[in-house]
């Protein structure tokens, strides 16, 4: 793997609470400020908000603004956002490769043409208050994996070039069938279709926060738990296998759990791209590739990436409308267009710093 | 101490196959007992990294049994087995950004099922490691900065540092100058006869073998041709044939030992 | 929807062609890729002239049994030379089919209609191309005493703040699409009585957030979701979703309605009845004579 240098010190318990406290601390200040952070800024300030918050006024629209619509999106943001970029990371652990995503074994494209499924049949009936089209979406990305899966599982193991090889090729399978959904489709599902694979962030109608934790949560512990075991993945199956790491196992359950994760991103959120690719880069430039340390703070800086790039789709365009005296306040940007914006930037600015 | 009289790792007959190669390794028997060092040696394609992978529990034999201890390899725990063997392979990933003692410190894995952090004990065996491959200056230094052969020694260290009593290396000296080949060869006869560990060594060159193996394994073809002490099979008679090589051996003035020198392949090309 | 659909992706309008010359003669064999178009023609009762239509065109009904060569898009070349065409409709910029016009000297027209006022433009224009200017007035006429009748029956009444989403994400209150007082959804609203809360925005169809809409207070939200049939669990599922904005009058007063009708944002005389029906939905006690 092409490997972007990070410090190279060797982990202490000091560095490893100050690195994921650093992060946990960012996190507390993302959900502080989140109340006030919105596309109508000048209405509902942080200050009006945590007001109405401690007065318990739950009825005035400052409080709806502020935890009915800023805070939820914001606990959308970052699970999202701390689901890909740990995925990503262990990703790129896994199959010794710097441009592994979570959506690297197609999940994404599988899911979208579950959604597109939906969206062409007009479901519009909802299971267990989730909505006919993430649920396709959820069932089309598990079936991707489920193939991919499945191929693992075979006489002989693939190589995990074999392994990526089949996941992009599921992928792209799955995006011709998308086309022919969409030429299938009317104007209306068009449209829907390519709004929904620009991925939005929008809690209301969507999941409820409440449901995707108890299925999130358990896959973020097993990936992190299994930072130890990946980093001897780093050198390679052979020597993992004459460490004592069950490769096979470990393999199965990383890319299972990553897998279940990111299918349940892309079926609330749709695709949001840039995130898992570029984060876990970022961070191992900052905490280095040991993925005791990586992992964990990967996914909260992802968390907080996402997060402000949520905030930053919705200041935008009043702020562009401010400067040149127009009226755009409200109109949110696509948050893939964000992602990109902000992340591809960065990223390549701190590549280019290392080389120098 | 193990038990001087049973084989640390024991194969009788053992055999493997490739499915488009179904008798590629035929089969071998071999007793690994504490304080030997043996060369595995032979051309290209002879089945020497076959052999050193069955031996490190990579691969499955298709027939023969394998026992570490007495016991049957396979039904051995992985973690179990990774504190008993360790295995070096030829090619190991230079570009990582961890430093030379993380990488070391990696090879304490086995030895930690609990816990988060590497224990003092650990970074003192790490060091120590980097001290006897002659890799310590550079402990600090990411592994990506280092030369092929700093970063071999490396991988060496921690190939050490994973304290087992069989070490299964393949080809360790390819990428390293001439004083690091006599410095690691040493170390290894070292290691086998003061420390009482068991050392395979593949490796092409006959004469480190000769001069520092107690033993040797000569393959060709997947067939084993010869085992025993260097002396007895390293012969030019025997080379000769295995290798389509004339050999010359020739001996240097106020050293008893003699060198094996390749000087043409011979006509005949099987 | 196909107009806001093309505003949004298009984005841009080629300068227009000049204008065709009276004595060219009338088209027999004419291709249309713009819904809004395809109504004119069938409302100036000349849809026997049509040989193929976009796959987004669904009125008059004599077009469900043309060939459909495609959308904006992805209109077929083929398709198109197959057909003969004397006169090709466009809407936006397609330079395959602006190319197949140049290359075998078939007439091309712009449907340039973006505002409301473009829609009876549009029909004269046509009506010249096809030689039938009194249809096209009578045309005319009906519209206008209809939406006459309409505003007499609204005047006076106090106009309801009206958020009307023209596209939204199909699972979630997200991406919501609204019409500014730049496009013609506007007028359709301010007719059928209602004012518009996003009417100054300065972007013709912008994404606006829940807490904008939440800011701007609308007493009546209008969900267009056309072609989707009419479904109790539909409305139901639309104004849970709503419910849980917030402290919005339209949720407090439950008037969240869906307009189902396959038209309602396609700019041609036929909009009249989605005005009537929103003015309905709007002022239920008004009397608007409905047909």
């Amino acid at each position: 793997m092409t490997t972007l240098a990070g410090p190279a010190a060797t982990l202490s318990p000091v560095r490893y609470i100050a690195s994921l406290g650093l992060c946990a601390l960012m996190i507390g200040v993302v959900l502080f400020l989140s109340p006030g952070i919105g596309s109508k800024i000048e209405i509902a300030s942080l200050g009006n908000a945590w007001r109405a918050f401690a007065s318990g006024a739950g009825g005035g629209d400052d409080y709806a603004i502020a935890f009915r619509i800023r805070l939820p999106r914001t606990i959308l943001a970052l699970q999202a956002g701390i689901t890909l970029s740990l995925c990503g990371a262990v990703f790129q652990t896994l199959f010794r490769n710097a441009l592994a995503t979570p959506y690297t074994l197609g999940i994404s494209s599988g899911g979208a043409l579950g959604a597109l499924i939906a969206i062409r049949a007009g479901f519009e009936v909802a299971f267990f208050g989730i909505s006919s089209v993430s649920f396709c979406a959820f069932g089309g990305a598990l079936a991707v994996v489920g193939v991919v899966f499945l191929f693992t599982r075979g006489t002989r193991r693939l190589t995990t070039n074999e392994l990526l090889l089949a996941g992009v090729t599921v992928g792209m399978f799955c995006s011709s069938m998308m086309m022919l959904v969409t030429y299938l489709s009317n104007a209306r599902q068009t449209f829907e279709i390519i709004t929904w694979m620009m991925g939005s962030l929008d809690p209301i109608g969507n999941m409820g926060n409440s449901l995707s934790w108890p299925l999130l949560i358990p896959a973020w512990a097993v990936l992190i738990l299994s930072a130890r075991a990946l980093n001897q993945y780093t050198l390679g199956e052979d020597l993992a296998a004459t460490r004592g790491v069950n490769v096979v196992a470990l393999q199965g359950v990383c890319i299972l759990f990553a897998s279940l994760a990111t299918a349940i991103v892309v079926a609330f959120c749709g695709p949001i791209g840039f995130v898992g690719l570029v984060v876990p880069h970022l961070t191992a430039l900052i905490v280095g590739r040991d993925c005791r340390v990586l992992l964990p703070a990967g996914a909260m800086l992802g968390g907080v990436f996402l997060a402000v790039c949520d905030w930053l789709s919705q200041l935008t365009m009043p702020l562009a409308g401010w400067l040149t005296g127009r009226e755009l306040g409200g109109i949110v940007l696509p948050i893939g267009v964000v992602t990109a914006v902000l992340g591809v930037p960065i990223f390549l600015v701190l590549l280019h710093r290392r080389k120098a | 101490m193990p038990d001087a009289d049973r084989p640390l790792l024991a194969t009788r007959d053992v055999s493997f196959g490739f499915p488009e190669r179904p008798e590629f390794l035929k089969p071998v028997t071999l007793e690994l007992r504490a304080g030997q060092c043996w060369g595995l040696i032979g051309p290209n394609g002879a089945g020497k990294s076959t052999l050193l992978r069955l031996l490190a529990g990579l691969a499955s034999p298709s027939g023969g049994t394998m026992q570490l201890n007495g016991i049957d390899l396979a039904t051995v725990p992985m973690r179990e087995r990774a504190r008993r063997i360790a295995f070096l392979p030829q090619h190991m990933p230079r570009d990582l950004a961890n430093s030379a003692l993380d990488v070391v410190l990696m090879g304490r894995y086995p030895h930690r099922t609990l816990g988060l952090f590497e224990s003092a004990e650990d970074i003192t065996i790490a060091r120590r490691c980097l001290t006897l491959t002659d890799a310590e200056p550079f402990a600090e230094r990411p592994l990506a900065t280092l030369s092929g052969g700093e970063a071999q020694r490396v991988h060496l260290a921690a190939a050490l540092a994973q304290s087992p009593s069989i070490l299964l290396l393949d080809e360790p000296t390819a990428a390293l100058d001439l004083r690091h080949q006599l410095t690691i060869f040493t170390l290894l006869r070292q290691l086998a006869q003061r420390d009482g560990l068991a050392v395979v060594v593949v490796t092409h060159d006959l004469n480190l073998a000769a001069r520092f193996c107690t033993h040797v394994l000569l393959l060709n073809d997947g067939r084993t041709i010869a085992t025993g002490i260097p002396s007895a099979v390293l012969t030019p008679a025997v080379l000769e044939q295995v290798y389509a090589v004339r050999i010359a051996q020739v001996s240097t003035p106020g050293d008893d030992h003699c060198w094996l020198l390749p000087l043409a392949p011979t006509e005949d090309v099987r | 929807m196909v107009l806001a659909w093309t505003l949004a992706l298009a984005g841009c309008n080629p300068a227009a062609p000049p204008t065709p010359a009276a004595s060219q003669p009338i088209p027999t064999r004419i291709i249309c890729i713009a819904p809004n178009a395809t109504e004119m023609i069938g409302a100036l009762g000349q849809a026997d002239r049509l040989v193929g239509v976009s796959t987004f065109c669904l009125w008059p009904p004599e077009v469900k049994s043309l060939p459909r060569i495609g959308g904006l898009f992805d209109a077929s070349a083929e398709a198109i030379l197959k057909l003969k065409p004397d006169l090709i409709i466009l809407r936006g910029a397609n330079r395959g089919v602006e190319q197949i016009c140049r290359d075998g000297n078939i007439r091309l027209y712009r449907d340039k209609t973006e505002r409301f006022d473009d829609i009876t433009r549009t029909l004269d224009e046509l009506a010249a191309i096809l030689g039938c200017p009194e249809k096209a007035r009578e045309v005319r006429d009906t519209m206008n005493a209809r939406l006459d009748t309409i505003s007499r029956a609204v005047a006076g009444k106090p106009r309801p703040r009206v958020f009307i989403t023209l596209a939204r994400r199909p699972d979630s209150l997200g991406d919501l699409m609204t019409g500014s007082k730049l496009s013609f959804i506007h007028e359709v609203i301010t007719r059928a009585g209602g004012e518009n809360v996003f009417a100054t925005m300065s972007m013709d169809y912008p994404r606006v957030s829940l807490e904008a809409i939440l800011a701007a207070k609308p007493d009546v939200i209008l969900e267009a979701m056309p072609e989707t049939p009419e479904s109790d669990s539909l409305l139901r599922s639309v104004r849970e979703q709503w419910a849980r904005v917030g402290p919005i009058p339209a949720v407090r007063s439950n008037r969240i309605h869906i307009l189902h009708d396959e038209n309602c944002l396609i700019p041609s005389p036929r909009i009249v009845d989605v005005i009537e029906r929103i003015a309905h939905l709007l002022h239920p006690e008004a009397d608007l004579a409905r047909r």
